[in-house]
Order: structure tokens, then sequence, then C-alpha cells
């Protein structure tokens, strides 16, 4: 069981790290795409286009490190909730927008929403069943401390 | 408690550190917090890894034109409109992006231009580069002297 | 009250240098530095003047004159004015494909080094609507006819002279809609079994003076969808 916490720890870093890095490399194609699902005022994009990536890439880090893992698991829970509820909207809108979620862009219109929607749904299970499986932070002190 | 909210401080407060300093070091990080385009514009470094195809409609003068344009550009204008729109139109498909340029950011006549497809043609589909020719020409590798 | 005297000298100085600081005054002086026109639906070009006159004492030539579209003409008498003489730079404007509200500017050059901006600005009254001027048939979808529809503005009768389709293949018909004999239904019947586009011009006489404009509309079946344009690399 520790391995497969093990290997789905690593596989959920690696999608972050990987995602956060290719968003650094073309800021200008992230702030395209958060424009397509119009959630947000055009004044704000650009803050976010240029914040988010590091907080990807320093949650797929921080999951690597024991110290951490609780909080960065608590992180890409929150953000997977940002995205689907991001995606969600655009659905229900009927708005065309574009996934810039691993720097080439891919647009998502009609059924393709569905298989983003299940993507995002996944690393959320995922990241709870991660958390259910880490032991609770007075566990953890108390193992610290023997 | 307390060391999951300083794991997950630590967290979003490093990202924050490494996007300012993206913003402080990285060109495009600036450019795109100081002039970002609207949303009926798109920045070269996005246009370029758009997944479907491209049309490229030049805006500006005939002589322009001739002195350089983006390759594979249809040149549209609003003096010449009558004779040129045929050429597009027989060359547009849907689900084609099409974006417009004119000299640079200043210019009118690539506004006025998708403005006239949108509002005529019904294409959907239209968007002006951010930074025109300008942007573009800086975008080419300077050809080495032999 | 008189002034401390160590503050008179650098205030002189500063008068000084403020007055040399200043550009030269530029000898051409513009009456003003906007024109406004406006262009009722039925005409196709307007006229208007800036008129100037030469407030230096020497004469001046006017070198050079940038309008910034192709669309407003400008002309000039002659192109040197005696000091005190006065002048005239037309302006042709033609609207072309042009609607509503539209600004230019135009640069004039002068002999002295000094340029003249010059702001032009044109309300032109749309003469006709169209909710589509381009129709066209998918691979694969039925070659059912589809129609155009043009309304032309209100208080500009207008009739339809010809209708004619670049390719014959393709047949154009055209009906008046409505009551107010200002709208025209455009019908395009595509060819079965042919790949192309065509260009149906529509003549119309607009006005009592029957003055001819013509407009274009494009019908097109597409061929099967090609990889189309690739994104130049940068």
């Amino acid at each position: 069981m520790k391995t497969l916490d093990w290997l789905l720890r690593l596989a959920l870093a690696g999608v972050f790290i990987c995602a956060a890095i290719l968003k650094i490399a073309n800021p200008a194609a992230f702030h395209a795409a958060i424009l397509t699902y119009r959630a947000l005022p055009e004044s704000l994009v650009p803050v976010l286009a240029l914040w988010l990536p590091w907080v990807e890439l320093c949650t797929g880090i921080a999951l690597l490190w024991s110290n951490h893992r609780r909080a960065a698991l608590w992180i890409v829970a929150a953000l997977n909730i940002v995205f689907l509820a991001a995606l969600a909207q655009a659905a229900w809108r009927g708005l065309d927008v574009v996934c810039g979620c691993f720097g080439r862009p891919a647009s998502v219109r009609g059924a393709g929403y569905l298989e983003y929607l299940a993507r995002d749904l996944a690393f959320l299970l995922v990241a709870a069943w991660l958390l259910r499986r880490e032991p609770s932070s007075r566990q953890a002190e108390r193992a610290r401390n023997d | 408690m307390d060391s999951l909210r300083r794991s997950w401080l630590g967290i979003l407060g490093i990202a924050s550190l490494l996007a300012a300093a993206a913003c402080a070091f990285d060109p495009r990080a600036r450019t795109l917090l100081r002039d970002p385009p609207a949303p009926d514009e798109i920045l070269l470094a996005a246009a370029t890894v758009h997944p479907g195809p491209l049309l490229w409609i030049d805006a500006r003068s005939a002589t322009e034109f001739a002195n350089g344009h983006i390759p594979e550009s249809i040149p549209l204008t609003l003096d010449d409109w009558d004779s040129q729109i045929v050429e597009l139109l027989a060359r547009w498909q849907p689900g084609m992006r099409v974006i417009v340029y004119c000299d640079d950011r200043a210019c009118g006549s690539s506004r006025s231009v998708a403005e006239k497809l949108r509002r005529e043609y019904q294409f959907d589909d239209v968007l002006i580069l951010h930074g025109g020719w300008s942007a573009w020409k800086k975008s080419q590798p300077i050809p080495q002297p032999r | 009250m008189s002034r401390p005297a160590a503050t008179v000298l650098p205030l002189r100085l500063a008068a000084l240098a403020l007055v040399a600081a200043l550009p030269a005054a530029a000898a051409l002086k513009w009456d003003s530095l906007e024109a406004a026109v406006q262009v009722r639906a039925e005409e196709t070009a307007a006229n208007t003047s800036f008129k100037f006159v030469n407030a230096g004492d020497k004469p001046i030539t006017i070198t050079g004159i940038h309008p910034g579209c192709g669309c407003t003409i400008p002309s000039l008498a002659k192109n040197t004015y005696a000091p005190g003489e006065r002048g005239e730079l037309r302006i042709l404007f033609e609207p072309r494909n042009r609607e509503g509200l539209y600004r230019t500017s135009i640069t004039v050059a002068t002999d002295d080094a000094a340029t003249s901006t010059l702001q032009f600005v044109a309300d032109i009254e749309p003469l006709v609507s169209f909710d589509t001027r381009f129709v066209f048939w998918k691979p694969g979808e039925a070659r059912t006819p589809k129609h155009m529809r043009l309304t032309f503005a209100e208080g500009h009768p207008a009739s339809i002279a010809e209708l004619t389709s670049s390719d014959t293949r393709f047949a154009v018909s055209f009906t008046p809609v409505g009551e107010s004999g200002r709208e025209f239904d455009i019908e395009v019947v595509p060819p079965a079994e042919v790949i192309n586009y065509t260009v149906i011009t529509i003549r119309a006489l607009i006005g009592d003076a029957k003055a001819e404009r013509v407009f274009n509309v494009v019908a097109r079946t597409l061929p099967a969808a090609s990889a189309g344009q690739q994104p130049p690399k940068s």
C-alpha cells in the first residue's frame, strides 16, 4: 500500500511540475487560455497567469517532501476544485475555452468538457485519498518526537 | 494545525516570491503585466501554439504588404475590401482562426477589419495580433551576414 | 514687497531658459486643426478643407502631406506661400466601405522643420446592411438554397437593377420583402456537385437620382477540410 501511495504522489507531483514548467515557458499562451473562461475581470488575468504556475511548481515539489506533504495535498485539492468550477461554469455558459493546462493549448468545446472534467476530478480524488492515508498531524508530531 | 498552516503559507509564500522574481527578470512576464492584450487580441507567442489552422490577415497598405508580411497572409483593407475579400472567403474553412494585424499597437485598421468580418460575414473566431507587424518582426531571428 | 536679491537672478535665468526652450512657433497657422464631415448614405465622396495662413515673415513651402489612410486625398493649389498669404488644403474623402464614425489624421510638413497634425472626422451614414454577406455549404451538407437579406437605410428608396453570379452554375434571384420597399431577399441555389465559390454582384439604384451602387456578396461550396494553414514558425 505504501508503494502505491508513493507512486500516486510521484505521479501527482510529476503532473503538476510539468504543467507548471510549460506554463512558465509560455505565459502568453496561459494568459490567452484564462481569458477564454471569462470568469475574472481582465485586469486580474495577467496576475493569475504569472502567479499560478509557480504555486503549481512549489506544490508539486512539496508533495515529495514529507514535512509539507499534507499542506501540498490540500493545495492540490483546492486547485482542482477551482479548475473544476472554472470548467463547469464555462460548460454551463456554452463557452469555447482553451485548456491552458499543459502549455500547448487544446480547444475545449461540447463533449470535450467531459474529458477535462473527468481528469481534474481524478486528480481531486487522488489527493483526497492520499490525504486520508497521511498520518494526521498529531501522529506525525508524535512520530517525530519519538 | 500550526505546522500545516506554516507549510501551506510557506508554499504559497515561496511561490509568490518566485513569481515576483519572474516578473522582475523575465521580459515576457513584464510585458504581460505592463501591456496585456485585450480579450479580442492575441499575443504572438499564444498565436503560434494555436492547435488549429490559422489564417493571417494583413490590414496595412499595399506598399507595406509588398515590403514584407507574415508568410501566407492575405491583404485586406477597407479601401480595397471588395476585391480582396474574395480571396479570404475562397481560402477560409469553418474552424479556422483568423488573426488580423497592422503596424503595431496603435493602428486601428486591424480592429475595423476584424469588426467588419465579425459583423457582416459572421466569422466567430477573429482576433487581433497584439503588437501587430512590429511584434512579428521582433520575434524573427536576425539574419546573419554571410 | 521686494524680493530678496538672491532670488531675482535665478528667476531671470529661469525665464530666459524657458523662452529659449520654447519650440520655434510654426509659421503656418491653421484656422482650425480639426475638420468634420457628414457623408450621407447615397454619397460616395465628401469635400472639406483646412484653411491656413503664413503667419511668419519668410515664404514657407509645404514639403509633404501624409494622410493616415488612402481614403483622404489631399490637394493644394500650390506649395509655396508668401508671408501673410492664405491657402487651403482641400481634402476629398471617399468612405469606400466605412460606416459610422471614422477618425484619421493628416500630417503636414513644412520647410521650416515644423509639422502640423490635422484631425479629420467623418460621420458616414450606412446605406445598406446585410444579415450576412457570405453563405457556404460544408462538404456533405445538403445543397439547399440559402438566403441573404439586405436592407437599405431609411429614407433611401432603392431598387435592385441587376443581380449576377460570377459562376453561373450558382443560380441567384431576389425578391422584395415586406412593405417598406427597402428590404430584399437574395436566394442562392448551389450546383449539385460543383466545388467552387461565386461572387454575386448586386447593382442597386439609390434615391430619386437613381445613383448606381454596387455590392458584392459571396457564396461557396466548401471542399473537404484540408490541413489548412499551419501557424508560421516564429
